[in-house]
């Protein structure tokens, strides 16, 4: 019983680690130190004006709409041509080095340039949450198919097993912690990349509310949009978590080993 | 010198879930002997080594040496890893200076020691290697220099040999009687190798798990010379296999419970 | 020519047998590595290629100057009024963010690693911050710390502490237990411990947070000139957006590019002058193979 309590706990551990923040927040704001944290019920009553005022539920659907569109486009390219240059060891020889510059490179970088480039709405925003999902991903999968377990693919070379079946039994079962791992860290991405782009464009989603709440000092309303955003991202990081823990339980239990 | 008095270390919070690493073990060392402690794993062997460094503390008894109690780790006393436990970072001479930068012991002394410990354990030109660099035995080598650099009284030894192949280890054996004829030091040497321990003991402490306890010590009255021959002498033979003997029920038991 | 891939790997222990001595082999070797070079650098040239072709001829438009209009925009930067100015405000509050965060951030992540209750907790908060988009955050800070140096400076911190703290906690809590039992027997007490044994064996994760966080320094700076209205960077490559000179606008975000790489390079240089000890480690394994 114990242990099974323990494990919802981690699970959640996130979601239930803002409980204290929570109630720190409240604290600060009732002792008014700051007009930048209000008291809960403010939030709370940010949370309705916003609401009433603009058709919050569209908001949100368009923002999300722009997080699953790049998000998906990012996964499906960002994996193929992952693979396809870990696969390849010339291609790996080549690009590799570049894949692995793009990580830690600024991308936010460019967003006014796209912006620049395919105006002031949702197009830009999807092209950014894209690019940044995108990297991430190809670079996880690039790796997860590099680093298949020498000694088996020796074991199928020494079998006699075709090209395709190595590929299907052996590299994609190997590969697909490290994909899973790159699902995990696109879905992160891309909410950086909605939000950031959304600010930048200032009037589109929810990121665009963000900023008209903010530089109207309406903070009620800005800290329950900016709930809304932190509640989501870890519901879907906690939902492709799950995937992971379910794909891959057998890859957690050899590493322990 | 050493006396081990009633020693018993009980692992676990509740007492369903505990494990009971040693159960009153006592035993007496003599000052310059060298005493072996063997048993299948389990036994309490690298348990009792460390409770007599002062790294554990006993759940039941005491440990006094030289009728002082153990209460942690001490300047009389010095340890040998198995797994060599060098610090990656630094160099063997740094790695072998390590006790007695510690202990504040001025730079230019303490260089001047490791150097000459470095030479006793055969390492000359090796000062300013990095562990990674070195083979085995040689990282081995650069753990007893480390530990005879402090110039302690007792030497505790962790199946010291254990992580060696075969070959290195008898060198090691026959090298490490080389160097204690020079010193006076105790010894307490844990393995589960019952040539090693009758090649190099004068006594031979057997150990049994579960509970972990002292089941027999064995005088070993074989000449010290030890020499290869003297590995296959009739005596030394029988010496092994009596305990081999003792061993082999508790090893077996090892192996069915964690099948 | 046959196409080499990850399943026409060469058995290594063979490979390795008949590699020794093989004269051949080795000339091979060499112009593998120029091979490499040459076929690494046509990437970049093929992009600014095609760019070139792209802007030029196939689409020329406003928003898209070909790449050599923006390297010689790039060139003329240091001379536009203002910049020097601008990039020096925009440094600053790098240098200071990333600072802040290196200074709190490693003796933070040290003690969170070697103490349990504070490293479970810890460990909580920094996967908590590290999956929500802190650029959500940016408007309260501009509300705490109004549109100044200070705000942007918190930004970069708010950017670069959480990866440092959980970086340098995890080197910190996977020293091996045999060398901190070595330490304590040869005397170390508590705090010596920490120097001699536990922060040396936590510098290589310690470095990689480094470089990983610098990164994430500079991408939290960025996030800053652009939300902030600033009197950076940031602030530069609005004006030249709503001028409509492109070519400097594409610049200023090369610029950024450059300065993560300075960054980033600098802390891997600091890494491999700190961390000899794991090269010759590697060296070593090589040879003895």
């Amino acid at each position: 019983m114990r242990h099974h309590l323990r494990e919802i706990f981690t699970r959640y551990s996130m979601i239930v680690g803002l409980i204290p923040l929570v109630i720190l927040f409240e604290l600060v704001g009732r002792s008014g130190y700051t007009i930048a944290i209000p008291r809960l019920a403010e939030v709370v009553d940010g949370l309705e004006t916003a609401a009433q005022r603009t058709d919050l539920v569209a908001l949100i659907g368009t923002s999300l709409q722009s997080l699953f569109i790049g998000y998906i486009l990012g996964v499906v390219v960002g994996t193929i041509v992952g693979a396809a240059i870990g696969l390849n060891r010339t291609a790996e020889e080549i690009f590799g080095v570049y894949v692995n510059m793009l990580i830690g490179a600024p991308i936010a970088a460019f967003v006014p340039l796209i912006i620049a480039l395919f105006g002031l709405g949702q197009a830009s925003i999807i092209i950014t949450v894209f690019a940044f999902t995108g990297i991430v991903v190809t670079v996880n999968s690039m790796t997860g198919v590099r680093s298949v377990d020498s000694s088996l693919l020796e074991m199928a070379k020494s079998l006699g097993a075709s090209r395709r079946a190595t590929l299907s039994r052996i590299v994609l079962p190997s590969a697909l912690p490290f994909w899973l791992a790159g699902l995990k860290m696109g879905m992160n991405r891309a909410f950086a990349g909605l939000v950031l782009g959304e600010i930048l464009v200032a009037i589109v989603g929810i990121g665009g509310l963000i900023i008209f709440a903010g530089s109207s000092f309406r903070m009620g309303e800005l800290w329950a949009l900016i709930g809304i955003v932190v509640l989501m991202s870890l519901m879907f990081a906690s939902v492709i978590g799950g995937l992971q823990r379910r794909f891959t339980s057998w890859s957690i239990s050899t590493e322990r080993s | 010198m050493i006396e081990v008095v009633d020693v018993s270390k009980v692992y676990g919070p509740t007492p369903e879930e505990q494990v009971v690493a040693l159960q009153g073990v006592s035993l007496s060392i003599k000052q310059g002997e060298f005493v072996s402690l063997i048993g299948a794993s389990g036994c309490g062997k690298t348990t009792l080594l460390k409770i007599l460094d002062g790294l554990i503390r006993p759940s039941q008894g005491r440990v006094e040496i030289d009728g002082n109690l153990v209460t942690g780790p001490g300047p009389d006393r010095a340890v040998v890893f198995q797994d060599f436990a060098l610090m990656p970072w630094a160099n063997v001479i740094e790695n072998v200076a390590f006790g007695l930068s510690v202990r504040g012991v001025p730079k230019r002394e303490r260089m001047d020691i490791s150097a000459e410990h470095i030479a006793q354990v055969g390492l000359v030109g090796f000062e300013t290697k990095n562990p990674g660099q070195l083979s085995g035995g040689m990282q081995q080598r650069v753990g007893l220099a480390r530990a005879l650099a402090v110039k302690p009284q007792i030497l505790l030894m962790d199946e010291p040999f254990g992580s060696l192949d075969a070959q290195t280890r008898h060198l090691m054996q026959e090298d490490l009687l080389g160097m204690l004829e020079e010193e006076n030091l105790t010894v307490v040497f844990v393995t589960h190798d019952m040539d090693e321990a009758v090649y190099l003991s004068d006594r031979v402490a057997i150990m049994s798990p579960r509970p972990g306890r002292v089941v027999e010590v064995l005088d070993v009255d074989l000449p010290e010379s030890g020499s290869a021959e003297g590995r296959r002498s009739p005596e030394f033979l029988e010496l092994t296999n009596y305990i081999w003997e003792k061993l082999r029920d508790a090893v077996r038991q090892q192996e069915e419970m964690s099948a | 020519m046959p196409r080499k891939s990850v399943l026409s790997r060469p058995l290594p222990t063979a490979d390795r047998a008949a590699g020794v001595g093989d004269g051949n082999r080795h000339r091979l070797r060499w112009s593998l590595g120029t091979r490499t070079f040459l076929l690494r650098a046509i990437v970049p040239v093929a992009v600014l290629a095609s760019w070139q072709l792209y802007s030029v001829v196939l689409s020329p438009s406003l928003f898209t100057p070909p790449p050599i209009e923006v390297f010689t925009a790039l060139l003329r930067l240091p001379f536009e009024p203002g910049f020097l100015e601008a990039a020096g405000g925009t440094l600053l509050a790098l240098a200071y963010g990333f600072g802040l965060a290196v200074l709190l951030g490693i003796p933070a992540g040290l003690i969170a690693g070697r103490v349990r209750l504070l490293g479970a907790i810890a460990g909580g908060y920094v996967a908590l911050l590290l999956t929500i988009p802190m650029a959500s955050l940016v408007p309260v800070i501009i509300v705490l710390f109004g549109i100044g140096l200070e705000a942007r400076v918190a930004v970069v911190f708010a950017f670069a502490l959480p990866l440092l703290v959980g970086d340098v906690m995890a080197g910190a809590s996977s020293v091996p237990r045999g060398l901190l039992e070595m330490g304590r027997s040869f005397g170390c007490g508590r705090w010596q411990l920490g120097r001699r044994v536990i922060f040396p064996a936590a510098l290589p994760e310690i470095f990689a947070g480094l470089r990983l966080s610098a990164a994430r320094a500079v991408i939290g700076m960025v996030v800053a000139e652009l939300i902030v209205i600033s009197s950076g960077l940031g602030g530069m490559v609005t004006v030249f957006l709503a001028r409509y000179q492109m070519d400097k606008a594409y610049a200023i975000t090369f610029v950024f590019l450059i300065i993560s790489g300075l960054l980033v390079g600098f802390v891997q240089y600091l890494e491999s002058r700190f961390l000899k000890w794991r090269s010759s480690e590697e060296g070593a394994v090589h040879a003895a193979m």
